[in-house]
């Protein structure tokens, strides 16, 4: 049996429990670690380090003139602008959530704090996110509909 | 026993230890830098551990438990030091200055001593006790009030600062400029300080005091001159909670990295010297919390002839990289 530690997962393992019962509740490797038991052996096996964040530069290491104009481009589109670099930072946070990059959510939720903006901005900000993520499927009813128009009766 | 209450050095744990920094002499002394003194023009008087505050991010851990305070005699040795030295600031700091019981007199003997007289306020004492005697005498004298003001965020200021700081700071905030502090072209100087509410660097100076004077006028039609953001010091309080909150190694790491070796020759210990409530003289206010004596010896005002010479080796320790982080503190 394998048992993903997250707890909203044990938390789903245990609502469902009578269709899991010795079968496999998760074989997804999410993005934190995963502890998985089988045969009474407990292993951990971290899929997502947060001190990869810092070895970001490592990615130049096979193709430097790429990895260049990616970083140059990053730091101009992060400076001060018609956009205040806080305001570049809340949108990287609400961007990160739907991206849902954990190195990315790490790091602009520190920028967003060393910018100045505070909890409830940045958590607006996600709301933004979920909204238009959201609503992105949500839009998407309307072909369901054209398409049940068009074949229904 | 304040001081010794300070040095007290908390337990780090394993992994904090391990992903300490080197040491900062280390830092200097792989780029070939020095840290000596150069002319020492501003004599920062702390008058005082009492506070009415027990700020989270205090490095000085003051509060009001702490009884602490500067005895007429060691501020007259103190003010006899000003005299015979031309200091061009005098900087009153605390705990809450406005807490020692002879402040007002200690204001009007010092200010007449240096070029510039600079009064470190709190601003809830002042919404408290209203202490318009003390703001009295600092506008006749022209003292320039630097103000503790973390974030336009209520939320995050009584986080650092404690329950009810915000609309207390907002009503002082107001006095003083009604006072004439702050307001635009007035030569009562009226300065706000931001530090960061948590284990993280500080907003860039520039772009938030546009922020802060653009919100607070349009909220509250508060008007400042001009904010200065510094990062917090790892002593202290604020040194406790990184500790017991697990980010102590990992802050020391963010001020190692941001590292400027540009900031060493502007540090404010190169020309500040720091008395503290029993007269001893140390290199700045946080060597004053980490109890390391000026130049690392101990020596009372009353020995002192004149200002440190310049060239005189400054005491560090790795609380300093939060000195020199990014653009410093200057």
């Amino acid at each position: 049996m394998w048992i993903n530690t997250d707890s909203s997962w044990i938390h789903l393992a245990l609502l469902f429990d009578n269709f899991i019962k010795d079968e496999i509740i998760n074989v997804i490797p999410l993005r934190k670690s995963i502890l998985f038991f089988e045969g009474g052996e407990i292993m951990s096996e971290p899929y997502y380090d947060p001190s990869d964040l810092s070895r970001f530069s490592e990615i130049g290491a096979e193709a430097p003139e790429l990895a260049k104009k990616f970083f140059d481009y990053y730091g101009a589109v992060f400076a001060e602008g018609a956009l205040s670099e806080r305001e570049k930072a809340l949108i990287a946070l609400a961007v990160a959530h739907a991206v849902q990059c954990p190195y990315c959510i790490d790091a602009y939720t520190q920028a967003c704090l060393e910018k100045g903006s505070n909890l409830k901005e940045m958590t607006e900000a996600v709301h933004v996110s979920v909204a238009i993520r959201g609503g992105a499927s949500l839009v998407h009813g309307v072909q369901m509909r054209n398409v049940a128009k068009k074949i229904s009766m | 026993m304040g001081l010794e209450r300070n040095m007290i050095i908390q337990p780090v744990e394993k992994e904090d230890r391990e992903t300490s920094v080197e040491p900062f002499s280390t830092t200097l002394a792989a780029r070939g830098l020095e840290l000596k003194r150069g002319v020492t023009a501003t004599l920062q008087v702390n008058v005082g551990l009492r506070c009415n505050q027990a700020c989270r991010h205090c490095h000085l851990e003051a509060g009001p438990d702490r009884n602490e305070m500067m005895s007429w005699e060691t501020f007259e040795e103190v003010a006899g030091y000003a005299r015979r030295n031309s200091f061009e600031v005098i900087d009153i700091t605390g705990g809450a200055p406005e807490l020692h019981p002879r402040i007002i007199e200690m204001v009007a003997h010092l200010a007449p001593l240096a070029k510039k007289t600079l009064f470190r306020c709190n601003l809830t004492v002042l919404a408290e006790e209203k202490r318009d005697e003390l703001i009295d005498i600092c506008q006749a004298h022209r003292v320039g009030i630097i103000a503790s003001f973390p974030s336009l965020d209520a939320v995050q200021t009584e986080a650092q600062r404690g329950p009810g700081v915000f609309p207390k700071s907002i009503s002082s905030l107001k006095r003083l400029n009604e006072w004439g502090y702050g307001r635009p072209g007035s030569e009562l100087e009226l300065n706000l300080v931001s530090n960061p509410v948590g284990a993280f660097l500080p907003v860039p100076q520039a772009q938030a005091e546009r922020r802060f004077q653009s919100a607070l006028d349009e909220r509250w039609g508060i008007r400042f001159h001009h904010l200065y953001t510094f990062s917090n010091v790892p002593l202290g309080r604020f040194r406790r909670w990184l500790i017991e909150s697990g980010n102590y190694g990992k802050y020391m790491q963010k001020l190692a990295a941001g590292f400027n070796p540009c900031t060493v020759g502007g540090l404010m210990c190169r020309s500040l010297v720091s008395v503290d409530w029993k007269g001893v003289l140390f290199d700045c206010d946080f060597n004053l919390a980490a109890g390391l004596y000026l130049g690392g010896q101990k020596r009372h005002i009353s020995e002192m002839a004149g200002p440190p010479e310049p060239g005189e080796v400054i005491a560090t320790s790795d609380h300093c990289y939060a000195c020199t982080a990014g653009s410093g503190f200057t």
